[in-house]
């Protein structure tokens, strides 16, 4: 049955060739932890993207209940937290994950700085790095006033004061951020579409192109 | 070595029998299933524990006071509105209700549930006809007892628990599943 549906999968899409590109990907022996645990440092960037996963499906799933209003963000993660079943479980997987993919991507960013393997010719990777380092950087930032606690509303208070202490422009950029002059509904909602909608899209196309360049050119060899 | 470890000839077992690779093949799969539902268990069940409770409404089953009976015209649906503190999820708000009440004269009166029984849009009163319709699609009502004129629904309007005590007229309020012949309460 199952190996019915593939062969007419197969025949029309010819799917088997990208099955085996994936499946019969070498990984170089120095990079390979089953030979040497020491090599699990390459391991870094793959453990980010799983993290960067696991935030996608709880966050998709924590948008199930949330409401980016004033009046109801803090009710709502409130119902999350005790009136929904693992509500608690999918939340701390979400908040603790935040944290944890910043401390797997700066030591991936560690290690393939030691390793100079940011050199000629892998630069645009490097830079494809940063760009997805500061967009989930954005992420934290943007999702850390969803809550609407004490904690969020302070956080994004000072954070936009420091945006506003750039010369010239600061004034502008912090009201941009905030909406407005003051920090209320309006940055809300727009956090959370910053968060959810274009910071999202950003980080799959930076990942996709990641990707695709590490594919065409290999990771870098051995010390 | 782990050439001849991965290439077990497929000859070297009889036929019928499930080989290394098939074993290995579906262990990988059991493995995979069980992995797949401590993952999928906590998430289906996030999604769909608000739909398992019942409606949250804290009055409910509270007789509710509709006004005193000498000023129901006989005969004639009046319709009676007033609201309630309802919660849903997290949010606690004043949740509009109706109840069509009619006073069949000497001291019986009928309250039906202001939802149309077909699939579930409030219905008025059509003042020409004396009926109580749906504005959807077409469901017609005889004030007196419910019953279905015309129109696709497939039960009379649902009565609700109603009493007279001196004079004053009190309902309590429930909601019924639409679109079923018979009437079973939410």
């Amino acid at each position: 049955m199952l190996n019915r549906f593939y062969n007419f999968l197969d025949e029309r899409y010819r799917v088997t060739p990208l099955l085996r590109d994936i499946a019969d990907h070498q990984v170089p022996d120095h990079a390979n932890p089953t030979r040497d645990m020491r090599a699990f440092v390459y391991c870094l960037g793959g453990i980010s993207f799983m993290v960067a996963i696991l935030l996608f499906t709880t966050g998709v799933l924590l948008a199930v209940y949330y409401v980016p209003a004033p009046e109801r963000a803090y009710d709502s993660i409130q119902y999350i937290m005790n009136g929904v079943a693992f509500g608690p479980l999918i939340r701390g997987i979400h908040h603790w994950g935040a944290s944890l993919l910043i401390i797997t991507m700066v030591l991936h960013m560690l290690r393939v700085f030691f390793h100079g393997a940011y050199k000629d010719p892998r630069q645009l990777n490097w830079v494809a790095g940063l760009l997805l380092l500061m967009a989930v950087m954005g992420m934290g930032f943007t999702g850390y006033l969803l809550p609407w606690d004490q904690k969020a509303y302070w956080a994004t208070n000072v954070g936009t004061f420091m945006a506003a202490t750039v010369p010239f422009i600061g004034d502008f950029i912090m009201r941009v951020l905030r909406g407005g002059p003051e920090l209320g509904a309006i940055t809300l909602i727009r956090f959370y579409a910053l968060h959810v909608l274009v910071l999202p899209a950003i980080i799959g196309l930076l990942l996709a192109f990641h990707f695709l360049m590490i594919r065409r050119q290999g990771i870098s060899g051995p010390l | 070595m782990a050439n001849t470890i991965a290439h077990t000839t497929p000859s070297s077992t009889p036929k019928g029998a499930i080989g290394r690779r098939q074993f290995m093949a579906y262990g990988t799969g059991v493995i995979g299933a069980v992995i797949a539902s401590i993952v999928g268990i906590p998430i289906i069940n996030y999604f769909i524990s608000p739909a398992l409770g019942h409606s949250q409404a804290t009055a409910k089953s509270e007789w509710k006071e509709m006004g005193v009976i000498s000023q129901f015209p006989v005969g004639v649906p009046t319709k009676v509105e007033y609201s309630e503190i309802q919660k849903t999820g997290w949010e606690v708000a004043e949740a509009r209700k109706t109840v069509w009440v009619v006073n069949q004269g000497n001291g019986q009166v009928t309250a039906y549930n202001p939802r149309c029984t077909h699939l579930g849009c409030a219905v008025y009163h059509d003042e020409k006809a004396n009926t109580l319709n749906s504005p959807c699609h077409g469901g017609v009502f005889r004030v007196s007892d419910g019953k279905v004129l015309a129109g696709p629904p497939p039960r009379a309007l649902d009565t609700l628990p109603v009493k007279v005590e001196n004079g004053h007229i009190s309902v309590i309020y429930k909601d019924f599943r639409v679109g079923t012949t018979e009437k079973i309460e939410l």
